[in-house]
């Protein structure tokens, strides 16, 4: 077990699917044109603000998905050459864009779909000049990339952007590990999913239901 | 750039700036003293709001648009609740959303707080934590609506329906809180039922007195107290002499028939019995009695949006809603209120009046009238130049062909902006203005409760100037330059420095430069105390007489509103003519990736936004043959709108939605202004954004 799994709770009772969160992360980590690492899904209808239900009997829920850092990913071990790993400090799954030959193995081991992205071609950017974190691995052709739960933020003992982002107070941020941390304490009191549990990859990301 | 082809043709020429500023004042001179100040006109929009920024025609150029006395062509929108509001309370809703922590109840009417008003969600959501009930009243099945404990789904344009039988089935079980209502209302004061007007003593014979002179008219206040039943003494009393008002009691004084005001507002609600408008109203009368309950629970925030005001009865809206809250007493104290989360800093108004003339206001709702006759208030007006700022209309006001009948009547147009919006396109000069990061100004606005500084980030890129020294450079040329020689630096301070709620706080331009946000401290909640600033200090149940937002010669009825009653929309009612050739209403919402149209370029947005489309239920779609995804035509008289249609159940069956902000070349065809109206109610002149008839169609792309 990693010395810390740092992790996210998301409360879906607060979580609107603004989209602050994705686009915070965007710009953050100057991520390419076409690259979201955080999407928001929704449990509802077929388009992103439907219900599920027929009128009036609806419901919807936001699902805010990152690569989920998992306890036990699936990923790390479909790797051939250990360019996704499991980071020991931070439980963090990380990607290495130098070491990565681009199979994409991990892409299809990985049970949680569109977390990761390839970049078939030389990545593109809106603006011309690079924006975000300064020390964001530059983005790289022909590799598989996904988020990084801001590395380069934990580094400096500060939390991912998405976490500041949010306008709801929806994400939280600690150390799963740590029986104290906020994230615990709020998984013991909520009634909480982990997204297919039956994975076996124990995963990092609690959604509050 | 200046046009050089047809307007509208899309061929320009790059000029310098000397070139446009001189082209312009030129212009402007000979205007001016051909036709009067009144032959130049400014639109203003929220596109940029601060202290040196255009927009709610602040900054130098509402400096510059004072001085020289333009016509300011008032937008007239989402000011219709406020009208309504002021009637019954004599002031605005003003409300701290932090407040909500001391709601039981939050009700929401047309708002689509989480998609619309972000900022106010994260404080709902606590409040929730904490055992808020949240309760939405929204046609469709918003986000807000998902979220909350209760989601009532009613018939679009019906919320002051549903409000009034709401107060009826309040009275009717005795919920009704009748210390406040005479403590705090005029619901017992005596109606003359000769000409509804509140009997005063000096109908009973007692010369009126004079009070304090009104420093606004400078003349006396004339004392003349309304007259209440008072039960200690069984007679007729002024209302601060009585010891026992009453609010039922009707007599005969005099052959003269008196109610009390509670009395004919009683009778008047017996109109709005659930049973009666369940039907019109789309509401089954069991959730009617139940949202009447949850509005005698505790503290009632009930917090608007702008939907619900977007309809010709929009002000009777805001005026119903009131009285809702002071039939249960439930307002005045934190977290019982009603009305929007606003809270307003007053600036120094001085500094942009320097030398004491003003522009004259001219609501956009009724400028086809004023260029058809060439008058307005009975004084010549022919409008022959236009500067635009902060604003798009073309793309964000409504009725298209409305606004271009107005438009292409203008000789000269000149638009300031930073993107080439749909307005630009239709210009004779554009001017590229700076962005708001390009420099330093200071941001308050009705959304927060703070006053923050907006820090320079880089100089203006490229050509680009900031709205104040144009208008410094337009100030020049046109003789009046001396009024337009301070700094920012001077202007601000002038500014927030000198505003009466700047010295109460000690806020100035240095402290918000070191701290960036400073919060604004209470009053947090509107009508605190219960305290209206009327004649009496209560509110207005009955509104003896009332006044439109702005009287520009319209027809309009002063005593149409006395008792709270309610008025169909002009459109969107199953008995509206509009409605028996096209049976949808068409509503709005907000996209969730655009400011109006601003930000329009932004491709990180562009990503996770959509395209043009219209939401409609599936069964009324299947009935028009409509599949989900395909290309549809949304129609009416005005025009028309080609989007792709998206299924949701979302939507109350009969409605359509479409999320706005969308620029003309984004749509295959026409657009969402070509459908709205602009009909102007009399009493609000507001845009009715929300109350259009439309139909729907498969869209068959001509060969
Ligand atoms: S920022 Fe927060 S509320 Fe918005 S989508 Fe992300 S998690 Fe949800």
């Amino acid at each position: 077990m990693a010395e810390k799994q740092y992790g996210l709770v998301v409360d879906t009772k607060r979580c609107v699917g603004c989209h602050s969160c994705s686009v915070a992360c965007k710009i953050e980590n100057n991520l390419s044109a076409g690259v979201i690492w955080n999407r928001i899904l929704t449990n509802g209808g077929a388009s992103m603000d439907s219900a599920k239900g027929t009128f009036p009997n609806l419901s919807k829920h936001y699902i805010p998905m990152i690569c989920q850092h998992c306890a036990n990913p699936a990923c790390t071990k479909a790797c051939p050459v250990g360019a996704t790993y499991k980071d020991i400090t931070t439980g963090a799954v990380r990607q290495d864009y130098d070491l990565c030959i681009g199979c994409r193995m991990c892409m299809a081991a990985c049970p949680y779909t569109g977390v990761r992205s390839f970049n078939w071609e030389e990545p593109t950017y809106t603006m011309d000049f690079a924006v975000g974190d300064i020390n964001v691995p530059k983005h790289q052709k022909h590799v598989v990339e996904k988020c990084t739960l801001c590395y380069h933020k934990l580094s400096k003992g500060e939390e991912p952007i998405c976490i500041d982002a949010c306008i709801s107070g929806a994400r939280v941020f600690g150390d799963l590990n740590d029986p104290d941390d906020k994230v615990v304490n709020l998984i013991s009191k909520r009634k909480y999913i982990q997204l297919l549990p039956e994975r076996g990859t124990n995963p990092s990301v609690y959604y509050l239901v | 750039m200046k046009r050089v082809g047809e307007r509208g043709s899309g061929e320009w020429e790059r000029i310098s700036w000397d070139e446009a500023i001189s082209t312009i004042a030129e212009k402007w001179k000979e205007y001016r003293s051909k036709y009067g100040n009144q032959s130049l006109s400014f639109y203003w929009g929220s596109g940029a709001t601060g202290q040196l920024a255009p927009g709610n025609a602040t900054g130098l150029m509402g400096r510059l648009v004072n001085v020289l006395e333009f016509t300011n062509i008032d937008y007239c929108v989402d000011l219709a609740m406020s009208v309504g509001v002021g009637w019954v309370s004599a002031s605005g809703a003003l409300n701290d959303i932090t407040n909500v922590k001391y709601s039981d109840r939050v009700v929401l009417w047309g708002c689509s707080l989480s998609d619309a008003w972000w900022q106010f969600w994260k404080p709902v959501a606590d409040a929730m934590e904490n055992g808020t009930r949240l309760i939405t009243v929204d046609p469709n099945f918003s986000t807000s609506a998902s979220k909350s404990d209760l989601w009532i789904s009613n018939r679009p344009g019906s919320d002051p329906l549903l409000i009034l039988s709401l107060m009826q089935y309040i009275i009717e079980h005795d919920l009704h809180n009748k210390d406040f209502l005479i403590g705090h209302t005029n619901a017992s004061f005596m109606v003359r039922s000769d000409n509804g007007k509140i009997l005063r003593m000096s109908d009973l014979g007692q010369e009126p007195t004079e009070g304090p002179v009104n420093p606004y008219t400078g003349q006396p206040t004339i004392i003349d107290p309304p007259v209440v039943w008072d039960e200690e003494t069984s007679s007729l009393q002024a209302w601060n002499v009585a010891t026992k008002p009453t609010l039922h009691k009707n007599y005969v004084h005099e052959g003269l028939r008196l109610d009390t005001a509670f009395d004919l507002v009683v009778a008047e609600l017996q109109n709005y019995k659930a049973e009666k408008i369940t039907e019109l109203v789309g509401v089954p009368v069991d959730q009617i009695e139940l949202l009447a309950l949850e509005q005698t629970k505790g503290n009632v925030w009930n917090l608007t949006g702008m939907a619900s005001q977007a309809y010709k009865n929009g002000a009777v809206f805001g005026q119903v809603l009131v009285c809702l809250n002071l039939i249960t007493g439930s307002i005045g104290r934190p977290g019982a209120t009603v009305g929007a989360a606003w809270r307003f800093f007053s600036m120094n108004g001085a500094v942009l009046t320097p030398t004491g003339t003003t522009m004259t206001n001219v609501p956009v709702l009724g400028l086809n009238q004023v260029m058809d006759s060439g008058k307005f208030k009975g004084q010549d007006w022919p409008i022959k130049a236009l500067y635009v700022a902060a604003a798009n209309p073309v793309s964000c006001a409504a009725d298209y062909h409305g606004i271009k009948s107005w438009w292409d009547r203008i000789e000269f147009i000149v638009v300031a902006d930073l993107q080439f919006t749909d307005s630009v396109k239709y210009a004779d000069l554009v001017l590229p203005v700076a962005h708001a990061l390009e420099t330093e100004d200071v941001k308050t606005s009705g959304y927060f409760p703070f006053i923050g500084i907006s820090e320079k980030a880089i100089e203006p890129l490229f050509e680009a100037k900031t709205d104040g020294d144009i208008a410094r450079l337009l100030a020049e040329q046109l003789g009046v330059g001396e009024h337009f020689r301070l700094s920012n630096d001077e202007f601000l301070r002038d500014r927030i420095d000198n505003a009466p709620a700047a010295k109460a706080q000690n806020i100035t331009l240095d402290r918000l430069r070191k701290e960036k946000d400073i919060y604004l401290e209470g009053p947090g909640t509107a009508f605190e105390g219960g305290y209206f600033p009327t004649e009496t200090g209560k509110a207005n149940l009955y509104c003896e007489m009332v006044a439109p937002r702005l009287n520009w010669g319209q027809d309009f009825d002063p005593t149409a509103v006395r008792v709270p009653r309610f008025f169909p929309p002009h459109e969107s009612w199953p008995t509206s003519e509009a409605m028996k050739k096209y049976p949808m209403a068409l509503m709005s919402e907000r996209l969730r990736t655009r400011w109006h149209t601003n930000e329009y370029e932004n491709e990180w947005l562009a990503e996770i936004g959509q395209e043009p489309l219209v939401k409609i239920n599936p069964i009324d779609a299947v009935e028009r043959g409509i599949t989900d995804g395909s290309l549809v035509e949304v129609f009416n008289d005005r025009g028309h709108a080609v989007v792709k249609a998206e299924f949701s159940d979302n939507i109350r069956p009969g409605v359509l939605l479409y999320p706005k902000s969308w620029q003309q070349h984004e749509f295959k065809a026409g657009g969402w202004t070509e459908l709205t109206s602009s009909f102007p109610d009399p009493l609000a002149v507001n845009t009715s954004f929300m109350d259009v008839a439309a139909d729907i169609r498969p869209w068959r792309e001509e060969a």
